[in-house]
């Protein structure tokens, strides 16, 4: 079996993960990047769905986009 | 020398040859400050000044000392590229003169709202600092990273005017870029006259702003603003700087700099066809 047959359930069937393993992306960092800036059109969707404020918030992709955001008071620069 | 040094020297020179511009690139991000090292000089030149560059140029001796080498630019028509070094790490060093910038108005609008400020040694005309964030609204992400600081220097200068007295809480918000800027107006309890707020949501141009402002106002009226219905309505449910509300303005925040990155390319693309259809 070669690498590129391994099928490791919740690792090579993860879609950001699956962007290193392509060489889409160098880093987990840039990885998540390029999955976010894929999935804009499904963040609008959620967004526009009728789940509640609480569940959208908790939505794995939610997290991961807040995950990514500015930074805040604490982390400036300034 | 150092590279603020250089590029007092090359206005001093420019200066005397009779060419007029504003500093921009990342000459400009630094007297911003943005300590970020940065060895080319990116000036937007007064129009009168592009057709006789090079005679220009040449009548310098700072100029004529380093024999700058004018280099095909593939906007014919906008932007000149000469290099007038290589620098101890082997890099070439360019001077650049844009003309016109796809993303910016016309010179004399530019010059009108330029800032003037000490840098190495003199003082130099640099873009303001609206305009040179704009300016950094490409499709290269090493831009991106500047632009995510300069928002936060422009936003605390903003409110220092507002505590100076100098500018209104209403066009002070209308200008409002970072996560940091509203933690500092919600610390100062910039944010709880709603009325203040709707204002500066009316007065507001970016859909980031609108995003950051929203739930302080939730009933304002929006001006046509691209930002997505879906994203509006939810804001207007939302605590101020809540959780979700930071990242819906970070939603926002993304798809903002994606559809930018789009034009800019779009705009080279478009420039590269006609290029090549000449060429033909």
């Amino acid at each position: 079996m070669t690498p590129e047959t391994y099928d490791i359930p919740g690792v090579t069937d993860d879609p950001v993960l699956r962007l290193i393993f392509n060489g889409e992306a160098a880093t987990l960092h840039d990885a998540e990047e390029l999955f976010l800036n894929a999935s804009l059109a499904d963040i609008a969707r959620l967004i526009a769905s009728p789940m509640g404020n609480d569940a959208l918030l908790c939505h794995p992709l939610m997290r991961l986009l807040a995950s990514h955001g500015s930074r805040g008071w604490e982390d400036s620069l300034l | 020398m150092t590279s603020d040094q250089k590029l007092a020297d090359v206005i001093t020179a420019l200066e005397s040859a009779g060419v007029h511009c504003l500093v921009m690139g990342g000459h400009a991000v630094r007297y911003y400050g943005l300590d970020r090292t940065t060895d080319d000089f990116d000036l937007h030149l007064a129009p009168d000044c592009w057709d006789d560059l090079t005679v220009r140029i040449s009548r310098s001796d700072w100029f004529r000392n380093r024999n700058p080498v004018e280099v095909a630019s593939w906007r014919v028509a906008s932007f000149r590229r000469f290099q007038i070094g290589t620098l101890p790490s082997g890099r070439e060093e360019w001077l650049e003169f844009w003309k016109e910038n796809h993303l910016l108005p016309p010179f004399e609008d530019l010059f009108a709202r330029r800032e003037v400020g000490p840098y190495g040694g003199r003082e130099c005309d640099f873009l303001s600092l609206p305009d040179l964030i704009r300016s950094k609204e490409t499709e290269r992400e090493k831009d991106w990273l500047d632009i995510q600081y300069l928002e936060e220097f422009h936003d605390a200068r903003v409110t220092a005017s507002v505590r100076s007295g100098i500018a209104q809480l209403g066009s002070a918000l209308a200008q409002l870029r970072s996560r940091r800027g509203l933690e500092t107006h919600l610390l100062a309890r910039n944010l709880d006259d709603s009325s203040t707020v709707a204002h500066a949501l009316s007065l507001a141009t970016n859909p980031i702003t609108v995003a950051l402002l929203l739930p302080a106002a939730r009933h304002a009226t929006l001006p046509a603003i691209p930002i997505e219905t879906a994203i509006v309505n939810r804001l207007r449910t939302l605590g101020v700087g809540s959780p979700l509300h930071l990242t819906l303005v970070e939603a926002v925040r993304r798809r903002y700099k994606q559809d930018a990155m789009q034009v800019d390319k779009a705009d080279k693309q478009a420039i590269r066809a006609r290029t090549d259809a000449k060429g033909e």
